[in-house]
């Protein structure tokens, strides 16, 4: 698993293809709504949740798909469904790989939202920062399962949004809802059944991702 | 090679199915290969050679029937794969890595130990002078020179090369002769599927046709020479089978 980790992570170095039209994607739509919307001090904390989760979400669903792409070439997906692994450990190397791209990707975007849209932030960066962790480990975890299947479809890039979309929805509902809170300055612990369900959402996708991949990669 | 080598056969397949929707591929295949034996298949464009050799590599499961290979059902599991060498019609290297970057990723994902083993192997296929180049500039017969180093580096028992010659100039194709003759010394099992009678024979020491889903012929005792194998094909195959 960490062959396949460090592989992924020495490609994108390399080209840093993923991280950069993760930015830029991002980067954009924050600006695009900061014209679109009259984000004022009085409305910023109603706004500006969704502003966020609306990049990093539409950002994630453009980038997801790179790290199966990169298999595709060459038929090295095959290559390393032919290794002696648990084929299990391919998804999971690819969702970590998935999450560290999502991570650098975010560590980006969140100043720059904080900066355009002036949010207030005051001592809640590290919540904010947790859940938009937790959230991002949600957004990969399905990301990546249906990535897979996505990769084998012939109109692969138009398939992955259609398929992983609207699962995300119960994901970007809580997370919004969770985002809110803590700009609001609630700590973590207020954030009830909207964290149990991001929890719940990353529990529940990594396992179906362990356990369906060997079936959903092979014949 | 194993222990298990001598007793039982490497590749069993009894009435094998392999259906992609309604189309039937394979049509109730039964094939024995013995361990350390060398196969040569032939068979019409379409016949199912690739879809058997995937299959015998644990990527696609009979549909019908059963198949074993080294006494494990298939698909297998990871332990059986640590076993296979396949070298088929991509070359499942990464186009923006070099020989030696695609080599050392394999070499840890197949937990080979020798560490030697990739260098040497670059320089048995000739690509010592291209093996710091990104992969993405190598010719197709180079390519499949790489894919020849990437299925041997960790010294399969049983090797599996779908049309191994294509693309490969006639000193690549000497090579790899060589080395499959030093697979065979070794006691590798290998399938070597090819539509080159020459080729397929100089390195077996048995002959199948694969038409109609089945294995049409195959030999007994001693290879037929080319010329008689092109004599047998064409009765065998029916055009457009």
């Amino acid at each position: 698993m960490l062959a396949i980790i460090w592989k992924d992570i020495m490609l994108e170095m390399r080209s840093r293809e993923t991280i950069a039209s993760l930015l830029v994607f991002g980067l954009v739509v924050l600006v695009v709504f900061n014209f679109a919307l009259d984000v004022t001090p009085a409305n910023v904390l109603e706004l500006a949740p969704g502003l966020l989760w609306v990049a990093i979400v539409l950002s994630a669903v453009t980038g997801l798909g790179r790290t199966f792409l990169i298999e595709r070439e060459n038929g090295c997906m095959t290559g390393l469904l032919l290794a002696p692994i648990e084929r299990s450990s391919i998804y999971l190397a690819k969702l970590l790989v998935n999450i560290a791209l999502l991570v650098v990707f975010e560590a980006g975007l969140i100043p720059f939202f904080i900066l355009i849209y002036t949010v207030p932030i005051g001592g809640n960066l590290a919540a904010l920062c947790a859940v938009v962790l937790v959230g991002t480990i949600g957004l990969a975890a399905a990301g990546t399962l249906f990535a897979t299947v996505a990769a084998g479809t012939r109109a692969r890039e138009l398939m992955l949004p259609l398929i992983v979309l609207p699962l995300q929805i119960p994901l970007l509902i809580s997370a919004v809802q969770a985002t809110g809170l803590v700009l609001a300055g609630h700590p973590l612990g207020d954030l009830g059944n909207w964290g149990t369900i991001l929890v719940a959402f990353d529990v529940l996708f990594i396992t179906m991702g362990w356990l369906a991949f060997e079936f959903i990669s092979v014949d | 090679m194993s222990n298990d080598a001598a007793t039982q056969p490497a590749i069993i397949a009894e009435r094998v199915e392999r259906r992609f929707g309604n189309f039937r591929v394979l049509r109730g295949l039964s094939l024995q290969v013995d361990c350390g034996s060398v196969l040569a298949l032939f068979g019409p464009n379409g016949a199912g050679k690739t879809t058997l050799l995937r299959m015998l590599a644990g990527l696609a499961s009979p549909n019908r029937g059963t198949a074993t290979v080294f006494g494990t059902a298939l698909p297998g599991n990871a332990k059986l794969r640590r076993r296979i060498g396949v070298v088929a019609h991509d070359a499942y290297v990464y186009a923006d890595l070099n020989a030696r970057e695609n080599l050392a990723f394999y070499t840890q994902l197949y937990r080979v130990t020798d560490t030697e083993r990739a260098e040497q192997l670059i320089e048995r296929v000739g690509l010592a002078a291209a093996a710091d180049r990104a992969v993405r500039t190598y010719s197709r017969g180079m390519l499949q020179r790489l894919a020849l180093a990437r299925a041997l580096l960790h010294r399969p028992d049983l090797l599996l090369l779908d049309e191994p010659f294509t693309g490969l100039d006639p000193q690549g194709v000497a090579r790899l002769i060589e080395l499959l003759a030093e697979e065979r010394q070794r006691g590798t099992t290998m399938i070597v599927t090819t539509h080159d009678f020459d080729r397929g024979l100089a390195v077996a020491d048995r002959a199948a046709i694969l038409g109609g889903g089945k294995i049409a012929w195959q030999s007994s005792g001693g290879l037929p020479d080319a010329d008689e194998m092109s004599r047998i094909y064409a009765t065998t195959v029916s055009p457009g089978a």
